[in-house]
């Protein structure tokens, strides 16, 4: 099966002006996202998954935060050189985004009916009354019980799990191409987040949408992704299929994280692995390789000098950012 | 009389908020049943895990164990003590043994302290209070080892909480909580905020300090994973009740309980083959508000096996074995098998 391309990312960059200098919040970061897969962005917090999505979206606000460098293709254009109208009829109607808080994204004083059929009319040009049918439709789609009644509430009267259920409404009723979600489950207890992900993924199974999932947790990655980037300080580490990354990972970064998630069969008399201090700050990046130091194999050569991304055998899908695997990079 | 290796008990307890309306005259319209009958108990050097989800009522449990806030009913015994029957000034001395870490190290360490102070603070107050002797340099002394214990470098007593990450201020949290020298560590949700490579970090201090001071743990957490790694044995809470507990392994290999269940198969395994093997029981509909008064098993709207009784008698809990309570008419009758 010939694998379609349907988003490109090429060297993007994104920084913040702050008093205390210039945060590096995405440092050179491509990737590929083809047709109806699920990509995961995972790191731990404020490693740059965020401000790449809004990247992405042309939603990062200036100032303090400006895109200095990349490309995103997306049928062939480049989104960063669109103008501000053209981007607005791509955000929601082809690409669409969920995020981690419905609330801040839900006008509190509207109605869930009227504020998803605000959506589909604003895109579809559906009228009022066709909209109203279609967003019950939605509703009761996503599982809200008496879809009914509850479509005539406002946001607060929702829990926070039907809330991301109406988002996910909202995001997938003009059936986007790509819809981004950023820690979309993260706020929610576990028997609701297993709903949530059941929802996202067979919506996307059905429309063939391709997600972009992003989180900081690797359960949730294991459980919906084909393919996964793993970032650190601003830049992705290590780029992997699925059981690439859980079995057989490179980078000592992603190896320390997949240590350090206690198992739920593990025997409690073991230690869990723990990866030494903290991410560093982003404004006083290390010049070499910014795991440098945290790692337990650090060379010589990490402390002066970043690292590019090996491609493993010459396959651009699979790379480790780590001077330990130079060798294993194919050259030509 | 009582066991004498049980630390902590705690016997039918009850805490149901007032609702009040009205603004100047306020009237009651109802209580929020936040915990509703719970008993437990935590045999010493024990680590007992309380899990569930948010709003089940598991804060509300550890602070009132901590007698940190009043219950409606019940009791908590403390080495055979009944906390509610002890004078101020002794539950002042008592209280030593058990204090409490909580979830959020950035609102729960006060910010105009210095970090060495903020750890010393209980033993300064206990000693102006004559309730222990100490001197000056012995608090110190005994700050110092606290921090280096917990992985504080001890340059870093005069900084302030701002300046250290959320992991470092955790640790400061745990060694505040140790300076007294308890036996008993009542931790809310003590990696909840941390991300994974600083939680192994932190679990893994707690672990060692659980071996070298023989502490006993109520351990609370919404991450099953955390729990059944940390926890001996665990409780799992829905709606203000304990609906099923049995010792790490056995609730892990055998949850019996429908919720326990479910709560089980929803965890996101990081392990792609298993997750694609597993079935996943996906509960429908939410938690319904502890407020409503009402008849019945507290998991009936949700649970796939629902039958007529369960809308009308409540469950309690029952022996499957020694180790294993469940609170289940489907396994109501001994023998019974799934
Ligand atoms: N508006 C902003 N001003 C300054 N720094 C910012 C801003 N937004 C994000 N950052 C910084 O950019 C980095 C990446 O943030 P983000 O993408 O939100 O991380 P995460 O991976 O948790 O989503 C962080 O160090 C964060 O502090
Ligand atoms: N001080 C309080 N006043 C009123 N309601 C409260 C108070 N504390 C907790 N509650 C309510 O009691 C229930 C249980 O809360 P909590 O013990 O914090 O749950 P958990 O820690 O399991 O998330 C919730 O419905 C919560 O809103
Ligand atoms: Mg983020
Ligand atoms: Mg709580």
């Amino acid at each position: 099966m010939g694998k379609e391309i349907i988003l490109h990312v090429e060297g993007l960059r994104t920084e913040f002006q702050t008093e205390r200098g210039i945060v590096q919040a995405v440092n050179n970061v491509s990737f590929v996202l083809h047709r109806g897969e699920t990509l995961g962005i995972v790191g731990e917090s404020g490693c740059g998954k965020s401000v790449t999505n809004f990247s992405i979206l042309k939603l990062v606000q200036y100032p303090p935060g400006r895109i200095t460098d990349g490309t995103v293709l997306y049928n062939e254009k480049d989104l960063l050189q669109c103008s501000e109208d053209e981007i607005r009829t791509i955000r929601g109607k082809h690409i669409a985004m969920i995020f981690q808080d419905p609330l801040t994204s839900l006008n509190p004083v509207i109605k869930i009916w009227v504020q998803i059929a605000e959506a589909l009319r604003l895109h579809q040009g559906m009228s009022k009354k066709d909209a109203k049918a279609k967003a019950i439709e939605l509703l009761k789609l996503i599982g809200i019980p008496d879809a009914e009644q509850r479509a005539d509430n406002y946001p607060h009267q929702f829990s926070g799990g039907m809330r991301q259920r109406v988002m996910i409404a909202m995001a997938l009723s003009c059936n986007p191409d790509i819809l981004i979600a950023d820690e979309p489950t993260t706020a929610l207890d576990v028997t609701i987040q297993a709903q949530i992900l059941e929802i996202i993924k067979n919506l996307s199974q059905e429309h063939k949408t391709s997600v972009i999932m992003i989180t900081h947790d690797l359960g949730v990655v294991a459980e919906m992704c084909d393919a996964v980037c793993v970032m650190y300080a601003g830049r992705i580490v290590e780029r992997a299929t699925i059981d690439e990354l859980f079995y057989d990972p490179k980078h000592p970064y992603t190896i320390g994280l997949l240590n350090s998630i206690p198992r739920i069969d593990q025997d409690s008399e073991e230690h869990l692995h723990s990866i030494l201090g903290a991410p560093p700050d982003l404004i006083d990046l290390p010049i070499g390789c910014p795991f440098q130091p945290r790692c337990t194999h650090a060379m010589e050569i990490c402390a002066y000098k970043s690292p590019p991304e090996f491609s493993m055998g010459g396959d651009e899908s699979r790379t480790v950012a780590c001077w330990l695997h130079e060798k294993e990079h194919a050259h030509g | 009389m009582v066991n004498t290796d049980i630390l902590l008990d705690v016997q039918n307890l009850k805490v149901h908020f007032p609702i009040e309306k009205g603004i100047i005259f306020k009237r009651n319209a109802g209580w929020i049943r936040a915990v509703d009958g719970v008993s437990f108990s935590i045999r010493k050097g024990e680590s007992l895990g309380l899990v569930g989800e948010s709003g089940c009522g598991k804060s509300t449990t550890a602070m009132t164990v901590a007698q940190l806030q009043a219950s409606t009913a019940g009791k908590v015994f403390f080495e055979g003590r009944d906390l509610s029957l002890i004078t101020p000034k002794e539950l002042r001395r008592e209280r030593m043994n058990f204090q409490i870490v909580f979830q959020d190290p950035y609102s729960s360490l006060n910010p105009r302290m210095r970090a060495g102070d903020i750890i010393a603070e209980p033993l300064r107050i206990y000693a102006r209070k004559k309730i222990i002797s100490i001197s000056k340099k012995e608090v110190l002394e005994k700050t110092a080892s606290l921090m280096d214990r917990c992985g504080l470098p001890s340059s870093s007593a005069d900084r302030y909480p701002h300046e250290f990450s959320g992991g470092q201020r955790q640790r400061i949290g745990i060694a505040r909580a140790l300076s007294l020298g308890p036996k008993m560590i009542i931790a809310d949700e003590p990696v909840s905020a941390l991300d994974v490579s600083i939680q192994s970090q932190i679990l893994n201090l707690l672990k060692d300090l659980q071996q070298e001071l023989d502490l006993t743990f109520l351990f609370i957490a919404h991450d099953l994973a955390v729990v059944e790694y940390f926890c001996s044995r665990i409780a799992v809470m829905y709606l203000g009740h304990i609906v099923e507990t049995a010792d790490s392994k056995t609730l892990y290999n055998q949850p019996i309980h429908p919720y326990t269940r479910a709560l089980f198969s929803a965890v996101p395994l990081s392990d792609p083959r298993s997750a694609r093997k597993r079935k996943r029981i996906i509960l429908e509909g939410d938690v319904p508000s502890p407020s409503v008064v009402r008849a019945g098993c507290p998991f009936m709207d949700r649970c796939p096996d629902v039958m007529e009784r369960c809308k009308v008698e409540t469950p309690t809990l029952s022996n499957l074995d020694k180790n294993h309570q469940v609170a289940c008419f489907l396994y109501d009758s001994p023998g019974k098998e799934r």
